[in-house]
Protein backbone atom coordinates (compact mmCIF):
# COMPACT_ATOMS: atom_id res chain seq x y z
CA UNK A 1 0.00 0.00 0.00
CA UNK A 2 1.43 3.36 -1.04
CA UNK A 3 0.86 6.29 1.25
CA UNK A 4 1.41 8.85 -1.49
CA UNK A 5 -1.00 7.77 -4.15
CA UNK A 6 -3.16 5.78 -1.78
CA UNK A 7 -3.35 2.66 -3.94
CA UNK A 8 -2.06 -0.87 -3.77
CA UNK A 9 -0.54 -0.87 -7.22
CA UNK A 10 1.66 2.16 -7.08
CA UNK A 11 4.35 2.30 -9.75
CA UNK A 12 6.36 4.81 -7.87
CA UNK A 13 5.64 7.69 -10.17
CA UNK A 14 3.25 9.56 -7.91
CA UNK A 15 5.96 11.26 -5.90
CA UNK A 16 7.98 12.33 -8.90
CA UNK A 17 7.88 15.81 -10.28
CA UNK A 18 6.32 15.69 -13.69
CA UNK A 19 8.72 16.87 -16.37
CA UNK A 20 7.17 19.28 -18.79
CA UNK A 21 7.92 19.41 -22.49
CA UNK A 22 7.07 22.31 -24.74
CA UNK A 23 5.48 21.68 -28.11
CA UNK A 24 5.49 24.62 -30.47
CA UNK A 25 2.77 24.91 -33.09
CA UNK A 26 3.19 26.36 -36.58
CA UNK A 27 1.88 29.73 -35.39
CA UNK A 28 4.46 29.76 -32.62
CA UNK A 29 2.22 29.01 -29.68
CA UNK A 30 3.90 26.98 -26.96
CA UNK A 31 2.02 24.19 -25.27
CA UNK A 32 3.44 22.75 -22.09
CA UNK A 33 2.63 19.10 -21.64
CA UNK A 34 3.82 16.47 -19.29
CA UNK A 35 6.60 14.32 -20.67
CA UNK A 36 4.40 11.32 -20.14
CA UNK A 37 1.63 12.72 -22.27
CA UNK A 38 4.01 13.84 -25.02
CA UNK A 39 5.72 10.47 -25.01
CA UNK A 40 2.66 8.84 -26.43
CA UNK A 41 4.16 9.89 -29.73
CA UNK A 42 7.06 7.65 -30.61
CA UNK A 43 8.76 10.47 -32.44
CA UNK A 44 8.55 12.88 -29.55
CA UNK A 45 9.67 10.19 -27.19
CA UNK A 46 12.75 9.59 -29.35
CA UNK A 47 13.52 13.27 -29.35
CA UNK A 48 13.21 13.47 -25.60
CA UNK A 49 15.47 10.46 -25.17
CA UNK A 50 18.00 11.91 -27.58
CA UNK A 51 18.02 15.13 -25.66
CA UNK A 52 16.62 17.19 -28.52
CA UNK A 53 13.59 18.47 -26.69
CA UNK A 54 15.23 21.09 -24.55
CA UNK A 55 14.20 24.19 -26.42
CA UNK A 56 10.77 22.89 -27.21
CA UNK A 57 9.74 20.63 -30.05
CA UNK A 58 8.59 22.44 -33.18
CA UNK A 59 5.62 21.02 -35.05
CA UNK A 60 5.73 23.21 -38.12
CA UNK A 61 2.74 21.73 -39.80
CA UNK A 62 0.32 21.62 -36.94
CA UNK A 63 -1.57 24.77 -36.07
CA UNK A 64 -2.32 25.72 -32.50
CA UNK A 65 -6.02 24.91 -32.82
CA UNK A 66 -5.33 21.33 -33.92
CA UNK A 67 -2.55 20.87 -31.41
CA UNK A 68 -4.77 22.05 -28.57
CA UNK A 69 -7.31 19.34 -29.30
CA UNK A 70 -4.68 16.68 -29.70
CA UNK A 71 -3.12 17.53 -26.39
CA UNK A 72 -6.42 17.60 -24.58
CA UNK A 73 -6.88 14.00 -25.56
CA UNK A 74 -3.30 13.02 -24.78
CA UNK A 75 -3.47 14.54 -21.34
CA UNK A 76 -6.61 12.61 -20.60
CA UNK A 77 -5.10 9.35 -21.68
CA UNK A 78 -1.49 9.68 -20.54
CA UNK A 79 -2.13 8.08 -17.21
CA UNK A 80 -4.09 5.20 -18.57
CA UNK A 81 -1.81 3.98 -21.35
CA UNK A 82 1.61 2.46 -21.18
CA UNK A 83 4.18 3.75 -23.67
CA UNK A 84 3.84 0.71 -25.88
CA UNK A 85 0.11 0.83 -26.17
CA UNK A 86 0.42 4.00 -28.16
CA UNK A 87 -1.63 2.79 -31.07
CA UNK A 88 -5.31 2.56 -30.57
CA UNK A 89 -7.10 2.15 -33.78
CA UNK A 90 -10.21 4.13 -34.17
CA UNK A 91 -12.54 4.97 -36.94
CA UNK A 92 -14.18 7.81 -38.66
CA UNK A 93 -17.66 7.29 -39.80
CA UNK A 94 -19.67 4.16 -39.57
CA UNK A 95 -19.19 3.24 -43.19
CA UNK A 96 -16.42 0.88 -42.38
CA UNK A 97 -13.63 3.26 -43.22
CA UNK A 98 -10.96 3.80 -40.67
CA UNK A 99 -9.07 6.99 -40.88
CA UNK A 100 -5.73 7.63 -39.36
CA UNK A 101 -4.43 11.06 -38.60
CA UNK A 102 -0.81 11.82 -38.15
CA UNK A 103 1.68 14.57 -37.56
CA UNK A 104 4.83 13.60 -39.38
CA UNK A 105 8.03 14.87 -37.95
CA UNK A 106 9.05 17.26 -40.64
CA UNK A 107 6.18 16.92 -42.96
CA UNK A 108 2.53 17.55 -43.24
CA UNK A 109 -0.16 15.95 -41.18
CA UNK A 110 -0.93 12.75 -42.93
CA UNK A 111 -4.20 10.98 -42.89
CA UNK A 112 -4.30 7.37 -43.94
CA UNK A 113 -7.36 5.30 -44.36
CA UNK A 114 -7.41 1.61 -43.87
CA UNK A 115 -10.53 -0.19 -44.92
CA UNK A 116 -12.32 -1.63 -41.97
CA UNK A 117 -12.23 -5.40 -42.28
CA UNK A 118 -15.55 -5.97 -40.69
CA UNK A 119 -17.55 -3.44 -42.61
CA UNK A 120 -20.92 -2.82 -41.15
CA UNK A 121 -19.67 -3.20 -37.64
CA UNK A 122 -20.73 -0.20 -35.67
CA UNK A 123 -17.45 1.46 -34.75
CA UNK A 124 -17.10 4.37 -32.41
CA UNK A 125 -15.79 7.45 -34.11
CA UNK A 126 -12.38 8.79 -33.55
CA UNK A 127 -9.02 8.54 -35.13
CA UNK A 128 -5.51 7.54 -34.48
CA UNK A 129 -2.58 9.80 -34.98
CA UNK A 130 0.32 8.04 -36.52
CA UNK A 131 3.46 9.14 -38.23
CA UNK A 132 3.86 8.09 -41.82
CA UNK A 133 5.65 4.79 -41.83
CA UNK A 134 6.56 4.78 -38.15
CA UNK A 135 4.21 3.64 -35.48
CA UNK A 136 4.37 6.61 -33.16
CA UNK A 137 1.01 7.79 -32.10
CA UNK A 138 -0.70 10.72 -30.57
CA UNK A 139 -4.39 10.48 -30.18
CA UNK A 140 -7.25 12.73 -30.88
CA UNK A 141 -10.86 12.00 -31.30
CA UNK A 142 -13.62 13.62 -33.18
CA UNK A 143 -17.08 12.62 -34.17
CA UNK A 144 -18.32 12.43 -37.68
CA UNK A 145 -21.78 11.36 -38.54
CA UNK A 146 -22.22 9.73 -41.86
CA UNK A 147 -25.20 11.36 -43.51
CA UNK A 148 -25.17 9.25 -46.64
CA UNK A 149 -27.69 6.49 -47.15
CA UNK A 150 -26.04 3.07 -47.08
CA UNK A 151 -26.77 2.53 -50.75
CA UNK A 152 -25.09 5.85 -51.61
CA UNK A 153 -22.06 4.90 -49.57
CA UNK A 154 -21.88 1.66 -51.49
CA UNK A 155 -22.20 3.48 -54.82
CA UNK A 156 -19.45 5.95 -54.00
CA UNK A 157 -17.17 3.25 -52.76
CA UNK A 158 -17.71 1.25 -55.92
CA UNK A 159 -16.96 4.26 -58.11
CA UNK A 160 -13.72 4.74 -56.29
CA UNK A 161 -12.90 1.11 -55.70
CA UNK A 162 -9.37 1.59 -56.98
CA UNK A 163 -8.63 3.88 -54.06
CA UNK A 164 -9.26 1.06 -51.65
CA UNK A 165 -6.75 -1.28 -53.20
CA UNK A 166 -3.46 -1.31 -51.39
CA UNK B 1 7.54 -1.07 -35.86
CA UNK B 2 6.04 -0.95 -32.42
CA UNK B 3 3.55 -3.66 -31.77
CA UNK B 4 0.02 -2.39 -32.02
CA UNK B 5 -2.57 -3.42 -29.56
CA UNK B 6 -6.05 -3.10 -30.84
CA UNK B 7 -8.40 -1.39 -28.56
CA UNK B 8 -11.26 0.83 -29.32
CA UNK B 9 -11.36 4.44 -28.26
CA UNK B 10 -14.19 5.09 -25.95
CA UNK B 11 -16.95 7.11 -27.51
CA UNK B 12 -17.86 8.98 -24.38
CA UNK B 13 -14.89 11.15 -23.60
CA UNK B 14 -14.15 12.88 -26.82
CA UNK B 15 -12.70 16.19 -27.80
CA UNK B 16 -14.05 17.66 -30.94
CA UNK B 17 -11.97 18.97 -33.79
CA UNK B 18 -14.16 21.38 -35.70
CA UNK B 19 -15.04 20.22 -39.17
CA UNK B 20 -13.54 23.28 -40.87
CA UNK B 21 -10.16 22.64 -39.32
CA UNK B 22 -10.34 19.01 -40.18
CA UNK B 23 -10.95 19.84 -43.79
CA UNK B 24 -8.87 22.96 -44.27
CA UNK B 25 -5.83 21.88 -42.28
CA UNK B 26 -5.77 18.13 -42.34
CA UNK B 27 -7.65 16.70 -45.31
CA UNK B 28 -6.03 19.20 -47.62
CA UNK B 29 -2.63 17.68 -46.88
CA UNK B 30 -3.58 14.14 -47.70
CA UNK B 31 -2.61 12.16 -50.77
CA UNK B 32 -5.24 12.05 -53.49
CA UNK B 33 -5.86 8.35 -53.02
CA UNK B 34 -6.77 8.85 -49.38
CA UNK B 35 -9.18 11.64 -50.29
CA UNK B 36 -10.97 9.36 -52.72
CA UNK B 37 -11.40 6.82 -49.96
CA UNK B 38 -12.98 9.46 -47.79
CA UNK B 39 -15.61 10.50 -50.25
CA UNK B 40 -18.09 8.15 -48.64
CA UNK B 41 -17.48 9.33 -45.08
CA UNK B 42 -20.06 12.07 -45.16
CA UNK B 43 -21.55 14.61 -47.53
CA UNK B 44 -19.54 17.56 -46.37
CA UNK B 45 -16.28 15.69 -46.88
CA UNK B 46 -17.25 14.73 -50.38
CA UNK B 47 -18.31 18.28 -51.18
CA UNK B 48 -15.19 19.76 -49.64
CA UNK B 49 -12.82 17.66 -51.70
CA UNK B 50 -14.52 18.80 -54.88
CA UNK B 51 -14.55 22.48 -53.99
CA UNK B 52 -12.18 24.60 -56.11
CA UNK B 53 -10.66 26.30 -53.10
CA UNK B 54 -9.82 22.93 -51.61
CA UNK B 55 -8.36 21.73 -54.90
CA UNK B 56 -6.22 24.85 -55.22
CA UNK B 57 -4.92 24.67 -51.68
CA UNK B 58 -4.26 20.96 -52.03
CA UNK B 59 -2.22 21.65 -55.15
CA UNK B 60 -0.31 24.42 -53.44
CA UNK B 61 0.65 22.12 -50.58
CA UNK B 62 1.43 19.31 -52.97
CA UNK B 63 3.85 21.56 -54.84
CA UNK B 64 5.64 22.42 -51.62
CA UNK B 65 6.12 18.77 -50.72
CA UNK B 66 8.95 16.44 -51.66
CA UNK B 67 9.51 16.23 -55.41
CA UNK B 68 8.49 13.24 -57.42
CA UNK B 69 8.87 12.15 -60.97
CA UNK B 70 6.39 10.61 -63.33
CA UNK B 71 7.74 7.98 -65.67
CA UNK B 72 5.90 6.97 -68.83
CA UNK B 73 7.75 3.94 -70.22
CA UNK B 74 7.71 3.30 -73.96
CA UNK B 75 8.87 0.24 -75.88
CA UNK B 76 11.72 0.92 -78.29
CA UNK B 77 9.83 -1.09 -80.92
CA UNK B 78 7.33 1.75 -81.18
CA UNK B 79 10.09 4.16 -82.11
CA UNK B 80 11.64 1.76 -84.59
CA UNK B 81 8.32 1.60 -86.38
CA UNK B 82 7.37 5.19 -85.85
CA UNK B 83 3.64 5.77 -86.08
CA UNK B 84 3.05 2.23 -87.27
CA UNK B 85 3.69 -0.05 -84.31
CA UNK B 86 1.27 0.23 -81.43
CA UNK B 87 1.26 -0.74 -77.82
CA UNK B 88 -1.90 -1.79 -76.06
CA UNK B 89 -0.69 -0.42 -72.77
CA UNK B 90 0.19 2.96 -71.43
CA UNK B 91 1.48 3.24 -67.90
CA UNK B 92 2.15 6.07 -65.54
CA UNK B 93 4.56 5.27 -62.75
CA UNK B 94 5.57 7.59 -59.99
CA UNK B 95 9.23 7.39 -59.03
CA UNK B 96 10.15 8.80 -55.66
CA UNK B 97 13.85 9.26 -55.08
CA UNK B 98 14.09 8.08 -51.52
CA UNK B 99 15.61 10.07 -48.74
CA UNK B 100 17.22 6.96 -47.34
CA UNK B 101 20.84 6.00 -47.11
CA UNK B 102 22.66 3.52 -49.21
CA UNK B 103 24.59 3.81 -52.39
CA UNK B 104 22.71 4.42 -54.53
CA UNK B 105 19.91 5.63 -52.23
CA UNK B 106 16.72 3.61 -52.49
CA UNK B 107 14.10 4.57 -55.02
CA UNK B 108 10.45 3.66 -54.95
CA UNK B 109 8.40 3.22 -58.06
CA UNK B 110 4.68 2.94 -57.88
CA UNK B 111 2.29 2.13 -60.68
CA UNK B 112 -0.29 4.91 -60.59
CA UNK B 113 -2.31 4.17 -63.64
CA UNK B 114 -2.26 1.51 -66.33
CA UNK B 115 -4.42 2.11 -69.36
CA UNK B 116 -5.19 -0.76 -71.69
CA UNK B 117 -6.76 -0.91 -75.06
CA UNK B 118 -8.44 -4.03 -76.33
CA UNK B 119 -7.98 -2.85 -79.90
CA UNK B 120 -5.66 -0.24 -81.31
CA UNK B 121 -3.43 1.40 -78.80
CA UNK B 122 -0.79 4.09 -78.83
CA UNK B 123 2.07 4.61 -81.22
CA UNK B 124 5.46 5.92 -80.15
CA UNK B 125 5.20 8.43 -77.34
CA UNK B 126 6.37 11.97 -77.75
CA UNK B 127 7.86 13.90 -74.87
CA UNK B 128 5.18 14.24 -72.21
CA UNK B 129 4.44 17.52 -70.49
CA UNK B 130 3.08 18.04 -67.02
CA UNK B 131 1.30 20.88 -65.35
CA UNK B 132 -0.39 20.89 -61.96
CA UNK B 133 -0.93 17.17 -61.76
CA UNK B 134 -2.11 16.71 -65.32
CA UNK B 135 0.07 14.92 -67.83
CA UNK B 136 -0.20 15.17 -71.58
CA UNK B 137 1.32 12.51 -73.78
CA UNK B 138 1.38 13.08 -77.52
CA UNK B 139 1.98 10.19 -79.86
CA UNK B 140 3.67 9.72 -83.19
CA UNK B 141 0.37 9.27 -85.00
CA UNK B 142 -1.01 12.55 -83.71
CA UNK B 143 -3.01 11.36 -80.74
CA UNK B 144 -3.28 13.12 -77.44
CA UNK B 145 -3.52 11.28 -74.21
CA UNK B 146 -4.32 13.41 -71.22
CA UNK B 147 -4.52 12.14 -67.69
CA UNK B 148 -4.50 13.00 -64.04
CA UNK B 149 -2.82 9.80 -62.87
CA UNK B 150 -3.69 10.43 -59.24
CA UNK B 151 -7.43 10.71 -59.79
CA UNK B 152 -7.30 8.31 -62.75
CA UNK B 153 -9.16 10.62 -65.11
CA UNK B 154 -8.25 10.12 -68.75
CA UNK B 155 -8.95 11.83 -72.02
CA UNK B 156 -7.93 10.56 -75.41
CA UNK B 157 -8.26 12.24 -78.75
CA UNK B 158 -7.01 11.71 -82.22
CA UNK B 159 -5.99 14.53 -84.49
CA UNK B 160 -5.17 14.82 -88.11
CA UNK B 161 -2.03 16.77 -88.33
CA UNK B 162 0.23 17.97 -90.98
CA UNK B 163 3.16 18.29 -88.63
CA UNK B 164 3.56 16.18 -85.54
CA UNK B 165 4.16 18.27 -82.51
CA UNK B 166 3.38 18.27 -78.84
CA UNK B 167 1.40 21.04 -77.26
CA UNK B 168 0.38 21.79 -73.75
CA UNK B 169 -3.20 22.31 -74.59
CA UNK B 170 -1.92 24.39 -77.48
CA UNK B 171 -0.97 22.91 -80.76
CA UNK B 172 0.86 24.03 -83.77
CA UNK B 173 -0.79 23.28 -87.04
CA UNK B 174 1.24 24.86 -89.74
CA UNK B 175 1.23 28.30 -88.24
CA UNK B 176 -2.10 28.09 -86.56
CA UNK B 177 -2.63 27.67 -82.85
CA UNK B 178 -5.60 26.30 -81.02
CA UNK B 179 -6.29 25.90 -77.38
CA UNK B 180 -8.36 23.25 -75.74
CA UNK B 181 -9.66 24.36 -72.39
CA UNK B 182 -10.33 21.40 -70.21
CA UNK B 183 -13.88 21.32 -69.03
CA UNK B 184 -15.01 23.38 -71.98
CA UNK B 185 -14.34 20.72 -74.53
CA UNK B 186 -13.76 22.39 -77.87
CA UNK B 187 -10.63 23.58 -79.57
CA UNK B 188 -10.71 27.31 -80.11
CA UNK B 189 -8.31 28.98 -82.44
CA UNK B 190 -6.29 31.82 -81.08
CA UNK B 191 -4.24 34.40 -82.84
CA UNK B 192 -1.58 32.86 -85.01
CA UNK B 193 1.86 32.54 -83.55
CA UNK B 194 4.17 35.10 -85.13
CA UNK B 195 6.75 32.49 -85.96
CA UNK B 196 6.78 28.85 -86.92
CA UNK B 197 6.80 26.68 -83.87
CA UNK B 198 9.24 23.84 -83.90
CA UNK B 199 8.18 20.33 -82.88
CA UNK B 200 9.79 20.41 -79.48
CA UNK B 201 8.43 19.82 -76.02
CA UNK B 202 6.95 23.13 -74.85
CA UNK B 203 7.04 24.47 -71.32
CA UNK B 204 3.62 24.48 -69.71
CA UNK B 205 2.76 26.62 -66.75
CA UNK B 206 -0.67 27.74 -65.62
CA UNK B 207 0.13 31.26 -66.82
CA UNK B 208 1.79 30.58 -70.15
CA UNK B 209 3.06 28.11 -72.68
CA UNK B 210 6.53 28.57 -74.07
CA UNK B 211 7.37 27.27 -77.51
CA UNK B 212 10.58 27.23 -79.40
CA UNK B 213 10.02 28.95 -82.68
CA UNK B 214 12.06 29.69 -85.72
CA UNK B 215 12.40 33.34 -86.38
CA UNK B 216 12.66 32.66 -90.01
CA UNK B 217 13.95 35.06 -92.50
CA UNK B 218 14.40 34.19 -96.12
CA UNK B 219 18.15 33.83 -95.97
CA UNK B 220 18.74 32.63 -92.43
CA UNK B 221 16.05 30.46 -90.90
CA UNK B 222 18.26 29.30 -88.05
CA UNK B 223 17.88 31.57 -85.07
CA UNK B 224 15.28 30.33 -82.66
CA UNK B 225 13.31 32.30 -80.14
CA UNK B 226 11.15 31.48 -77.23
CA UNK B 227 7.56 32.27 -77.91
CA UNK B 228 5.35 32.86 -74.95
CA UNK B 229 1.62 32.37 -75.18
CA UNK B 230 -0.10 33.92 -72.19
CA UNK B 231 -3.21 32.05 -71.26
CA UNK B 232 -4.72 35.05 -69.55
CA UNK B 233 -5.15 37.16 -72.64
CA UNK B 234 -4.27 34.56 -75.27
CA UNK B 235 -1.55 36.59 -76.91
CA UNK B 236 1.90 35.73 -78.12
CA UNK B 237 5.07 37.56 -77.42
CA UNK B 238 8.75 36.77 -77.67
CA UNK B 239 10.97 36.25 -74.66
CA UNK B 240 14.74 35.94 -74.80
CA UNK B 241 16.47 32.61 -75.17
CA UNK B 242 19.29 31.78 -72.82
CA UNK B 243 22.41 33.41 -74.25
CA UNK B 244 24.26 30.09 -74.37
CA UNK B 245 22.74 28.99 -77.64
CA UNK B 246 25.39 29.14 -80.31
CA UNK B 247 24.15 31.10 -83.23
CA UNK B 248 21.02 31.70 -81.23
CA UNK B 249 19.69 28.24 -82.03
CA UNK B 250 18.67 25.79 -79.38
CA UNK B 251 20.90 22.74 -79.48
CA UNK B 252 19.58 19.32 -80.37
CA UNK B 253 20.47 18.00 -76.95
CA UNK B 254 19.10 20.98 -75.06
CA UNK B 255 15.90 20.93 -73.05
CA UNK B 256 13.62 23.57 -71.63
CA UNK B 257 11.42 23.10 -68.63
CA UNK B 258 9.88 24.89 -65.67
CA UNK B 259 10.56 24.22 -62.01
CA UNK B 260 9.51 26.23 -58.98
CA UNK B 261 8.28 29.15 -60.97
CA UNK B 262 11.35 29.62 -63.12
CA UNK B 263 12.23 28.53 -66.60
CA UNK B 264 15.13 26.13 -66.83
CA UNK B 265 17.35 25.32 -69.75
CA UNK B 266 19.75 22.43 -69.76
CA UNK B 267 22.31 23.24 -72.41
CA UNK B 268 24.91 20.75 -73.58
CA UNK B 269 27.96 22.96 -73.87
CA UNK B 270 30.11 19.96 -74.73
CA UNK B 271 29.13 16.30 -75.18
CA UNK B 272 29.51 15.50 -71.49
CA UNK B 273 29.13 18.96 -69.99
CA UNK B 274 25.75 20.46 -69.30
CA UNK B 275 25.16 24.01 -68.14
CA UNK B 276 21.85 24.67 -66.51
CA UNK B 277 20.47 28.14 -66.98
CA UNK B 278 17.66 29.59 -64.96
CA UNK B 279 15.41 32.49 -65.74
CA UNK B 280 14.73 35.17 -63.17
CA UNK B 281 11.81 34.61 -60.88
CA UNK B 282 9.00 36.13 -62.82
CA UNK B 283 5.33 36.33 -63.44
CA UNK B 284 4.40 35.09 -66.81
CA UNK B 285 3.80 38.72 -67.65
CA UNK B 286 7.27 40.11 -67.19
CA UNK B 287 10.47 40.15 -69.10
CA UNK B 288 12.95 37.57 -68.08
CA UNK B 289 16.69 37.17 -67.95
CA UNK B 290 18.80 34.08 -67.83
CA UNK B 291 21.87 33.17 -65.83
CA UNK B 292 23.89 30.03 -65.30
CA UNK B 293 22.96 28.22 -62.12
CA UNK B 294 24.68 24.87 -62.37
CA UNK B 295 27.51 23.33 -64.35
CA UNK B 296 27.29 19.57 -64.51
CA UNK B 297 29.97 17.20 -65.72
CA UNK B 298 28.35 14.00 -66.88
CA UNK B 299 29.95 10.59 -66.80
CA UNK B 300 29.48 10.04 -70.48
CA UNK B 301 28.31 12.04 -73.48
CA UNK B 302 24.64 12.86 -73.78
CA UNK B 303 22.90 11.11 -76.64
CA UNK B 304 19.38 12.48 -76.49
CA UNK B 305 18.87 15.14 -73.87
CA UNK B 306 19.23 16.11 -70.24
CA UNK B 307 16.03 17.14 -68.48
CA UNK B 308 16.02 18.70 -64.99
CA UNK B 309 13.20 17.12 -63.02
CA UNK B 310 13.37 18.58 -59.56
CA UNK B 311 15.34 20.90 -57.36
CA UNK B 312 15.65 20.82 -53.60
CA UNK B 313 14.21 23.66 -51.55
CA UNK B 314 17.67 25.04 -50.80
CA UNK B 315 18.59 24.77 -54.50
CA UNK B 316 21.62 22.65 -53.71
CA UNK B 317 20.46 19.46 -55.35
CA UNK B 318 19.03 18.93 -58.79
CA UNK B 319 17.46 15.75 -60.07
CA UNK B 320 18.25 15.12 -63.74
CA UNK B 321 16.93 12.65 -66.27
CA UNK B 322 19.50 11.73 -68.91
CA UNK B 323 18.74 10.06 -72.21
CA UNK B 324 15.40 8.72 -71.02
CA UNK B 325 17.24 6.19 -69.00
CA UNK B 326 19.10 7.33 -65.91
CA UNK B 327 18.16 9.59 -63.04
CA UNK B 328 21.02 11.50 -61.47
CA UNK B 329 21.25 13.76 -58.48
CA UNK B 330 23.63 16.67 -58.84
CA UNK B 331 24.84 18.36 -55.68
CA UNK B 332 25.99 21.86 -56.47
CA UNK B 333 27.87 22.40 -53.23
CA UNK B 334 29.91 19.24 -53.48
CA UNK B 335 29.96 19.42 -57.27
CA UNK B 336 29.11 15.76 -57.23
CA UNK B 337 26.96 13.73 -59.56
CA UNK B 338 25.37 10.66 -58.11
CA UNK B 339 23.32 8.06 -59.87
CA UNK B 340 19.85 7.65 -58.42
CA UNK B 341 18.60 4.88 -60.65
CA UNK B 342 19.32 3.43 -64.05
CA UNK B 343 15.79 2.73 -65.07
CA UNK B 344 16.74 0.30 -67.78
CA UNK B 345 18.82 -1.84 -65.48
CA UNK B 346 16.25 -2.28 -62.82
CA UNK B 347 13.17 -4.02 -64.16
CA UNK B 348 12.38 -4.91 -60.56
CA UNK B 349 11.70 -1.26 -59.97
CA UNK B 350 8.49 -1.77 -61.79
CA UNK B 351 7.52 -5.04 -60.25
CA UNK B 352 7.05 -6.65 -63.61
CA UNK B 353 7.88 -10.30 -64.07
CA UNK B 354 11.24 -10.48 -65.76
CA UNK B 355 10.70 -10.73 -69.49
CA UNK B 356 12.71 -13.35 -71.30
CA UNK B 357 14.57 -10.92 -73.45
CA UNK B 358 15.78 -7.78 -71.79
CA UNK B 359 13.23 -5.21 -72.80
CA UNK B 360 14.92 -1.87 -72.73
CA UNK B 361 12.18 0.60 -72.25
CA UNK B 362 12.64 4.26 -72.91
CA UNK B 363 11.61 6.15 -69.82
CA UNK B 364 9.95 9.44 -70.41
CA UNK B 365 10.35 11.18 -67.10
CA UNK B 366 8.67 14.44 -66.18
CA UNK B 367 8.46 16.34 -62.91
CA UNK B 368 5.22 15.54 -61.19
CA UNK B 369 2.99 17.02 -58.55
CA UNK B 370 -0.12 15.25 -57.35
CA UNK B 371 -3.38 17.13 -57.61
CA UNK B 372 -7.14 16.83 -57.67
CA UNK B 373 -7.47 19.00 -60.76
CA UNK B 374 -10.11 17.50 -62.98
CA UNK B 375 -9.91 17.05 -66.73
CA UNK B 376 -13.62 16.77 -67.21
CA UNK B 377 -15.04 19.39 -64.87
CA UNK B 378 -13.93 22.83 -63.78
CA UNK B 379 -12.86 22.26 -60.20
CA UNK B 380 -9.88 24.52 -60.07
Amino acid sequence: FCEICLTNNCDGSAGKIATMIALVSSDNERFEVSEEAASQSQTIRNMIEDGCADGGIPLPNVTSSVLAKVLEYCNKHAATTTPDAASTEAVIGSAGTRAVLGPARHGPVVLRAVPCRAAGRRCPEGCRLDEGQDAGADQATFKIENDFRPEDVEKIRKENAWAFEE
Amino acid sequence: MAKRRRSVASGTDTTIIPDEILVSEILVRLPVKALFRFRSVCRSWRAATQDPRFVRRHLQLSRAGPPSVLDVPCEPRLEDYWSQARSKELEFRRVSPGGGVGSPPPVRAELMLAVEWSAGGVTALGNPVHCDGIVLVPTASGELFLSNPATRECFYRRFDFVDDAGGGGGYDYDVGHEVLTLGVGTWEPTEDPPYAVVPRRPICTPGAFYYTALVASADDPRPSELLRFRTRDETFDVVPNPPCFSGGVIGDLDELTELRGRLWCAHARAPAAVDIWLSTDHDDDDDLEWSVAYRVELLRPVKEFVLPLAVSADSDEVLLSVDRRVLYKFNAKKRALEIVVDMQRVPDLYGAPKPELPLRFLHHAVPYVESLVSIHRRNY
